[in-house]
């Protein structure tokens, strides 16, 4: 084993690890969503903020309207579902994680901070939105920017995670929890990939919400579709290209198995390529159908699949470099079935019970409370 | 030890800022959903109109602090606690990882029932926005009873060290004490948030209302819970072998002998776990005669400062007694498992677990002291040279080998006293080891903590009834490390303390009371220590000292019996009796020194 990947606690496993995996992949894949909806949300909205074309400026700003009354829910979404992923990683990748965290301590915990300050900027432009000008630009700059530098520490400590054999160099180098990974070749290209991902699956959201409005507003829900598909096909084309970038900037094991010499990682890759190339091919296709909703649909669907392939495939990634450092799950697993089995059921009332406020709320009728 | 350690000094104030913020609000979170819903029922049922529109506004600022600086907070103390504690986090997580995601389920409804009671005034009939302030309520306290049963066994394992079984580690002898505690510190704090809300209301009939409503329905029927609550938790936590008494520098754990103790002139204790729970107790009694007085004398014409002023009082309150929980806990991290530097006792004979898992914890106290600190942390970095025992180190000159001695003591220092100590600020090294030399600070070292049952008798530190003597209720960690480890660091930390000449002479040609003087007693009665000898000495003979040292614990109980040989005993009581003669009998003891209470 790599001489710095701290020992595992002389404690059984509270579950069989195939189940601590699959919380932790289900739970990310939620997570992803609603951070991509965040990050992306934030960077395309400001873009459209400070976008002085004529056409469609009045549905931009409906949009933005839109947008930034439901910045908060998503913050608060992908917040609460952070929570979960990084309760099972730690379960499983503990020895890893808190590692690569201490090593960047200071800017690991400068997330804190950063999203709540992030968070009431969305607040402020949620209650006192003045209009796409003005203040509220500096405002919506400046939540695009927390959370995109959010972003790049996430992406500095999973990048170090996967790497324990720099982890006693660089505590060496520096103890003061200062260090970025901006020196590891996978760096960039992944930032870059999770920006543009973020991009594409906001703008595909705002063509849903096209869809879903088109009843009551058909010329903003055309013109809604119509931008967010030429946005998603546009990011997730270009997010082909880094994807490929980001393949050939793994270390050369991990890519010779991921290219060949291992199956599973092999076809989720052709896969993650297929799908990726199939939404952007659709998104293309359809600026020119006639039945946009149909399309719009089809991209989603194509969407989470891609999202799922590319959780899979991430996982894989991580476990491939983990094999090639010596790391190994500890055999030794007492499972807990009884407080599991609370959790499930607590699990089940949560959903239910979120999904009967919602809908309440999404059926009220104004003043009914006065 | 197991993990790299964050090069930031004092860590642990990094976790309690954090936490004491996360506590306070997440407190409002749970009482301020309860006092949302009960005020929008009365405000329902009496057609009050005014006090409607004020539970409206409450909920906007409530869901503001609650959504944001409450649940950030909370992710802020999962992420601090890794970077300060990660063994401990790592237990933790391993063994609660249901609870913690039972919890998380409770989160996620709360979360979303705040939203959607805040956004469904107008949009909910009033039944069903009262039945979403209930969900938010009842998730809310739901999510703090889990919490509570996880702080609960850091601090009172239970059984756990026995069986590992969840059930016994979450359901330990300080769980329900501390739900009740925390739900009636939740109920008061709620109301000294809506008192604090109504200093923003230009209708004074309203604010006299709210005021009054807050102040004798909740905050003041809550000090009395708190009050009772606190006496069951202090009391469970004494049965259940938390030194209750010995950290306060109480005669027992009875409510009167605490209270004696935290706001009398004592010697014994923890000064700073004292101070804390003076800071807790005298801020709490002063937060509740406060809203009290000044709901009877100004309900109708408070401010903002003087409700700011209150709020103040309650975080400063709330901080002193999340200290005192901490400093109680100590020096476990988690109870009869894991010291606050993440050395764990040693699993004991036959333990749990498949052959050689546990029994082989390279980070246990007695691997640690066959292997050392150094050879076995990764993220030690020890001067190589520095090879106790090899015939190159031992054979340097003193100079060489001194300083090796010091840039190893450093590392010791750094990877097992740093979580604590900062080296002139917070629980300051460099005052601490004033003037010692590096025979008296090993002596600390060895006194530090020992592992003792239930009524004093030595007992293993793998015994699952064991209980922690520390050196003078100080509660720091025994020593753990090989016998050159600790000589190193003394060595290093005498000359923090100022001998410069630490670790270059060999021991000084006295005679061996002196030596047994330096080993066994300088540490409270040298020079510079708390209780000089010289201030003590009475002109007795030596025979006296003789029967004395015999019966320490008699003489004073705060004393250890003494542990040196029958020569060492003889020898002792000759450098005393001779000390005594040369040293006037009246002395007096220094008028600045606080602890000068005279041997019996």
């Amino acid at each position: 084993m790599t001489p710095g990947i701290p020992l595992a606690d002389p404690l059984p496993l509270p579950a069989p690890v195939g189940l601590l995996w699959a919380l932790l992949q289900l739970t990310f894949l939620l997570h992803l969503v609603a951070m991509n909806v965040v990050l992306g949300g934030s960077i395309l909205a400001l873009h459209w903020r400070f976008s002085r074309r004529e056409e469609g400026a009045v549905h931009r700003a409906s949009l933005l309207a839109f947008f930034a009354k439901a910045l908060p829910v998503a913050i608060a979404a992908a917040v609460t579902l952070g929570v979960a992923p990084l309760l099972f990683v730690q379960v499983l990748y503990g020895r890893l994680f808190f590692t690569s965290s201490i090593l960047m301590a200071w800017l690991w915990l400068a997330i804190v901070p950063l999203v709540i300050l992030a968070y009431y900027g969305a607040y402020l432009l949620a209650f006192r939105d003045d209009g796409p000008g003005g203040r509220a630009r500096g405002v919506a700059a400046l939540v695009a920017l927390l959370f995109a530098t959010v972003a790049f520490l996430q992406v500095s400590n999973a990048t170090r995670a996967l790497r324990p054999d720099t982890f006693v160099e660089a505590h060496r180098a520096d103890r003061r929890g200062l260090l970025l990974n901006l020196a590891d070749p996978t760096f960039w290209p992944r930032y870059l990939h999770v920006l543009l991902g973020a991009v594409a699956v906001a703008a595909l959201g705002a063509a849903l919400y096209g869809v879903l409005r088109r009843a009551r507003e058909p010329q903003l829900a055309a013109w809604a579709i119509r931008r967010g598909t030429t946005v998603f096909g546009v990011a997730t084309a270009a997010n082909v290209f880094v994807g490929m970038l980001f393949l050939l900037s793994q270390p050369k094991p991990t890519l010779i198995r991921l290219v060949g010499g291992d199956a599973w990682a092999m076809g989720l890759l052709a896969l993650g390529i297929v799908l990726g190339v199939a939404a952007a091919g659709l998104a293309l296709l359809a600026l020119g159908a006639k039945d946009t909703v149909r399309v719009t649909w089809g991209q989603v669907g194509l969407l989470v699949a891609t999202l799922v392939v590319m959780v899979l495939l991430r996982d894989q990634v991580r476990q491939l470099a983990l094999r090639d450092a010596g790391f190994e799950h500890p055999a030794w697993v007492v499972a807990q079935w009884g407080p599991f089995a609370v959790f499930v059921v607590l699990l089940v009332a949560a959903v239910a019970t979120i999904a009967w406020m919602a809908r309440a709320l999404a059926r009220g009728t104004a003043g009914v409370s006065r | 030890m197991n993990y790299p350690v964050w090069g930031l000094p004092a860590p642990g104030l990094l976790i309690a800022a954090v936490a004491i913020l996360h506590v306070f609000i997440s407190h409002f979170a749970v009482g301020g959903g309860l006092f949302l819903v009960l005020a929008e029922t009365k405000a329902r049922r009496e057609r009050d109109e005014a006090l409607l529109a004020f539970v409206r506004a409450l909920s906007r600022g409530f869901i503001l602090l609650i959504l944001v600086l409450g649940a950030l907070t909370g992710v802020g103390i999962w992420f601090t606690i890794a970077l300060v504690q990660p063994q401990a986090t790592s237990a933790l997580v391993t063994v609660f990882v249901w609870a913690w995601a039972i919890e998380w389920t409770l989160f996620a409804t709360e979360i979303a029932a705040a939203m959607v009671y805040t956004y469904g005034w107008d949009r909910l009939e009033a039944k069903t926005h009262l039945r979403v302030g209930w969900v938010y309520f009842v998730s809310a306290w739901a999510s703090l009873a889990v919490i509570a049963g996880i702080l609960a066994f850091m601090l009172t394992s239970g059984d756990w060290v026995k069986t590992q079984g969840f059930a016994d580690g979450f359901f330990n002898p300080t769980y329900l004490p501390m739900v009740a505690l925390r739900t009636a510190v939740a109920v008061g704090l709620a109301g000294l948030y809506a008192l604090f809300a109504a200093s923003f209301l230009k209708d004074a009939d309203l604010k006299a209302r709210v005021a009054r409503w807050s102040a004798t329905r909740w905050i003041a029927p809550a000090a009395v819970l708190v009050v009772l609550s606190l006496l069951w938790y202090l009391s469970a936590a004494a049965g259940a072998g938390v030194a209750v008494a010995e950290t306060l520098g109480a005669k027992s754990a009875s409510p009167a002998a605490v209270l004696a103790a935290v706001f009398g002139t004592v010697s014994a204790g923890h000064p700073i776990v004292r101070g804390a729970a003076r800071v807790a107790v005298g801020g709490a009694a002063m937060l509740v005669v406060a809203s009290l007085a000044l709901v009877a004398l100004r309900a109708r014409r408070y401010g903002r400062l003087e409700a700011g002023l209150l709020m103040a009082l309650g975080i400063v309150s709330m901080g002193g007694s999340e200290w005192v929980r901490e400093g109680l806990r100590k020096p476990w991290v988690i109870d009869r498992y894991m010291f606050v530097n993440g050395v764990r006792v040693p699993a004991p004979a036959g333990g749990a677990g498949p052959a050689g898992s546990a029994a082989d914890d390279p980070f246990a106290l007695d691997a640690l002291a066959r292997r050392g600190v150094l050879a076995t942390s990764p993220w030690a970095a020890a001067p190589a040279a520095w090879r106790p025992g090899d015939p190159a180190f031992e054979g340097l000159p003193a100079g060489e080998r001194a300083a090796l001695e010091v840039e190893a003591g450093r590392e010791v220092f750094r990877i097992e006293c740093a979580v604590c100590h900062t080296e002139r600020g917070h629980l300051g090294i460099r005052r601490l080891v004033r003037g010692k030399s590096v025979a008296v600070i090993t002596a600390v070292l060895d006194a530090a903590a020992k592992p003792v049952t239930a009524d004093g008798r030595p007992a293993s530190w793998s015994d699952p009834g064991v209980r922690v003597a520390t050196w003078l209720g100080r509660r720091m960690p025994p020593f753990a490390g090989t016998a050159a480890e600790k000589r190193a660091l003394a060595v290093h930390l005498a000359r923090l303390g100022g001998d410069e000449r630490a670790g270059l002479d060999a021991p000084a040609a006295t005679s061996g009371g002196a030596e047994a003087f330096e080993r066994y007693c300088a540490a409270c009665h040298g020079p510079d220590a708390p209780w000089p000898i010289t201030d003590r000495l009475r002109g007795r003979s030596a025979a006296e000292f003789y029967e004395m040292i015999g019966r320490l614990p008699q003489v004073r109980e705060e004393m250890p019996p003494f542990s040196g040989s029958e020569d060492e005993r003889r020898a002792l009581a000759q450098h005393l009796g001779g000390l005594a003669a040369t040293t006037p009998a009246d002395v007096t003891p220094a008028a600045d020194r606080p602890e000068t209470e005279e041997p019996r």
